[in-house]
């Protein structure tokens, strides 16, 4: 079970392609990560091909068919019998690289039948695209399958970041021979500061002492807390909605709480999808989690727009005859009421849709270590620690506006334009979001 | 036992056995070079202050390069040099002739040009640093200067390296036999069997013997899809009677060249023959303000008769083969340019 960390930990370093490819651009990368079963070798297959080999591959149609035709070169015999690969899953983004040329990123998913009774020695070699410079990465982990013999971390992270150390060669390995026998899986460490603490919640779940427990929900909350710290969560949105819909402290503890619920909901939701199926890739869901909770924010933001249109030409209309600021103020905001909170739980939904990968790796690591109850509690504490980075976040933003904001007020074309301009960004950030959530 | 085989060496056994016929004299050159890098590497981790080593290193990547056209040597060896001179800064001959070297196979003959002169100030007997001014000045077009740095190169070091300078240097001025003579030389003092295989390579080269099959193209621009190795494919295709497909390796060609620039000569030559034409001219304008020599009025003579300026093409012409040079492609321009002329 421990190796949806695997899957998941890739996530934490996730975006970031340099404008140039470290490997020149005439490149084409392959990693091969083998995760050992009892019951199968599940392999992810990831071909980074830079600028000028993605120009050069106009034949590529889809990412299924291409890993098909990628299978083929692979050849892996467990004791003198040949297992054969069938596509799970297949990917393909496409980075910007440098000039604004694209690059390609395949990624292919593959399952292989093999019962690990007694000791097996399984060769595997990658003979894809031999001829072509590159990269080559092979590793091996093991999954309740003690594994020997070949290399347990990825130090490309996946094809994503190449060492930049002038004392060690590029790696060109393109088979390995491992033994793989029944016992204790391979542990793996997620790379990264993050990484540790989060390392360090797994680990503390592992020998659970009423003190040790307290620690691990603590360091959830700080994890959880220092997540949502991280920038793009929406943060930015939420305060312009605070600022711009005359939020009051309440509804900051509103968006708090429903973060909170949706984000251990959608964790827990995932968590459980993922360990009972192989099937779904853990990347592809966060994406469409990701557009999901950018739509989300862009029709709040529509909403918000239409009725501060509406208000404004209400507002229009009764210039005439009324000028007191201050009870026109007060009329809009009355007005807005119902809007204002279902857009505020939107927010909040928005903002925990996309489970974190580091509350991810705490749960599957309690699953795998038989504590689900406890990996539960843990993401609760993760969710709580978001909610309240950004509870103190929209306080902060009510508390700055009510000392500040009658002096503003006085500015009657300001105070007449804020919530047209908030609602304009609301919608903007979101559709971005969605954005850059599908380009992946 | 297998378990404690480094991987490196499970992939060379594996590679050994998958393909017989791949340990060509490049795969063993390869090999050897970068277990020359590796043994460096392992040195510079015990004492990382050593600047010798580190230029070493250096011109060792910069050579497996040139023997694995992947691009991604350069930076390396850019990286180390630096390095080199970062710790002895002065009179660091090694690291210059390294940058030198890493220059002219950047393009960037100027550069060599003033890297190769330190390198020399700095090891007036090394033969290796006259080499670097050999190329750079026989790519700026200094002729003389040229002529000089390889007799000097010839007196230090009669061997493979300067042989086969001397035959370029006959070659382009259209004394073939004195050409044919040096590789036959070259070929003789050849200690290894890279060495042989390079004399050779060099031999077919001017006997006009290189493989332009479809196929021995089509695994060249595969493996490595520089703009030289696509054109080269494109006109196997175009021969072969595929012109749609030849198109491409062109297009992807002239994008590379546009997109991440690079050698201003190929893609002129290149555009004049496969692309728009007033591009070409463009390119052929920028490298020669870079260099006037035999090669780049070549190109200039050929952009100037694509774009119907054949008069003006002429005297371009007729610099590029005063020094004697009698290349094919030469002749062939100059036989367009004179004949619209007529």
């Amino acid at each position: 079970m421990r190796v949806f960390l695997l899957v998941v930990f890739g996530m934490l370093l996730m975006g970031g392609v340099a404008q140039a490819h470290p490997l020149s651009n005439l490149s084409v990368n392959h990693y091969d990560g083998l995760r050992v079963f009892p019951d199968r070798i599940e392999l992810r297959s990831v071909v980074d091909s830079a600028e000028i080999p993605t120009l050069q591959d106009r034949e590529f149609v889809d990412a299924r068919k291409r890993c098909t035709e990628r299978g083929k070169s692979l050849n892996a015999m467990a004791d003198e019998r040949e297992l054969t690969f069938e596509v799970r899953d297949a990917d393909v983004v496409r980075p910007a690289g440098e000039a604004g040329l694209p690059t390609m990123r395949l990624t292919c998913e593959y399952t292989a039948l093999l019962p690990v009774r007694g000791e097996v020695e399984v060769t595997f070699s990658d003979s894809y695209l031999k001829d072509k410079l590159g990269w080559r990465e092979i590793t091996v982990v093991g999954v309740d399958v003690a594994v020997s013999g070949a290399p347990a971390e990825t130090i490309s992270n996946e094809l994503r970041t190449y060492p930049d150390d002038l004392l060690s060669s590029p790696l060109d390995v393109r088979a390995v021979r491992f033994v793989a026998k029944p016992g204790e899986g391979t542990v793996v460490t997620p790379p990264g500061a993050l990484g540790e603490a989060t390392k360090a919640a797994v680990g503390l779940v592992g020998d659970l002492t009423p003190l040790v427990g307290i620690g691990a929900v603590l360091l959830s909350l700080v994890l959880g807390a220092s997540h949502a710290a991280l920038p793009g969560h929406g943060k930015t949105v939420m305060a312009a909605y605070l600022a711009g819909s005359r939020g009051t402290r309440r509804d900051a503890f509103l968006v708090g709480a429903t973060v909170t619920v949706t984000h251990t909901a959608g964790v827990l939701v995932l968590g459980l999808l993922l360990s009972v199926s192989s099937v779904i890739a853990g990347e592809s869901v966060l994406r469409w989690l990701g557009v999901a909770s950018g739509l989300l924010v862009a029709v709040i933001g529509g909403v918000l727009l239409r009725s501060a249109v509406l208000a404004r030409r209400r507002k229009r209309a009764r210039e005439g005859d009324e000028h007191d600021d201050a009870h026109g103020h007060g009329h809009g905001h009355g007005h807005g009421h119902g809007h204002r909170r279902a857009g505020l739980v939107g927010m909040g939904v928005a903002g925990g849709l996309v489970p974190s990968p580091s509350a991810l790796v705490v749960l599957l690591g309690a699953i795998a270590l038989g504590r689900t109850w406890f990996g539960v509690v843990l993401v609760l504490a993760y969710g709580l620690g978001m909610a309240a980075t950004l509870t103190a976040a929209g306080l902060l933003l009510v508390s700055l506006r009510d000392r500040f904001g009658g002096r503003l007020a006085r500015f009657r074309r300001f105070s007449d334009i804020t919530p047209l301009g908030t609602a304009a960004l609301v919608m903007l950030v979101g559709v971005g979001l969605a954005t850059r959530a599908l380009a992946g | 036992m297998w378990k404690t085989i480094p991987l490196l060496a499970a992939v060379l056994a594996v590679a050994a056995c998958a393909s017989p016929q791949a340990a060509t004299p490049a795969a063993t050159q390869t090999s050897s070079l970068q277990r020359n890098a590796e043994s460096l590497q392992a040195k510079l981790r015990r004492t990382p202050a050593d600047a010798a080593a580190w230029a070493q290193l250096g011109v060792t990547q910069v050579e497996l390069a040139r023997v694995t056209f992947d691009p991604q040597h350069h930076s390396r060896a850019e990286r180390a040099l630096t390095e080199s001179l970062r710790l002895k800064p002065d009179g660091n001959g090694e690291a210059f002739i390294g940058r030198g070297a890493l220059a002219n196979a950047q393009h960037d003959f100027a550069g060599a040009r003033e890297w190769g002169q330190r390198a020399v100030t700095a090891l007036p007997d090394s033969a290796a640093a006259q080499g670097v001014l050999v190329d750079a000045l026989t790519q700026l077009g200094d002729d003389a200067g040229a002529s000089v740095a390889l007799q000097r190169m010839l007196d230090l070091r009669p061997g493979v390296a300067s042989f086969t300078r001397a035959a370029y240097h006959f070659e382009l001025h259209g004394r073939l036999d004195e050409a044919r003579g040096a590789l036959e030389r070259a070929l003789e003092s050849a200690s290894s069997s890279d060495e042989v295989a390079f004399c050779r390579l060099h031999l077919d080269k001017l006997e006009g013997r290189t493989d332009e099959s479809l196929e021995t193209t089509r695994e060249l621009a595969s493996k490595v899809p520089s703009p030289e190795h696509l054109v080269r494919y494109g006109e196997a295709l175009d021969k072969a009677g595929k012109p749609v497909e030849a198109r491409a390796q062109y297009d992807l060609a002239l994008q590379q060249l546009r997109a991440l620039g690079g050698d201003d000569l190929t893609a002129a030559l290149i555009a004049a023959d496969h692309g728009d034409p007033a591009e070409a001219l463009r390119f052929a304008e920028k490298e020669w303000a870079k260099r006037q020599s035999v090669f780049t009025a070549d190109a200039m003579a050929w952009a100037l008769h694509v774009n119907k300026r054949s008069a003006e093409a002429l005297p371009y012409s007729d610099k590029a083969v005063s020094l004697g040079w009698r290349d094919a492609e030469v002749l062939r321009h100059r036989e367009a340019i004179l004949g619209s002329l007529r």
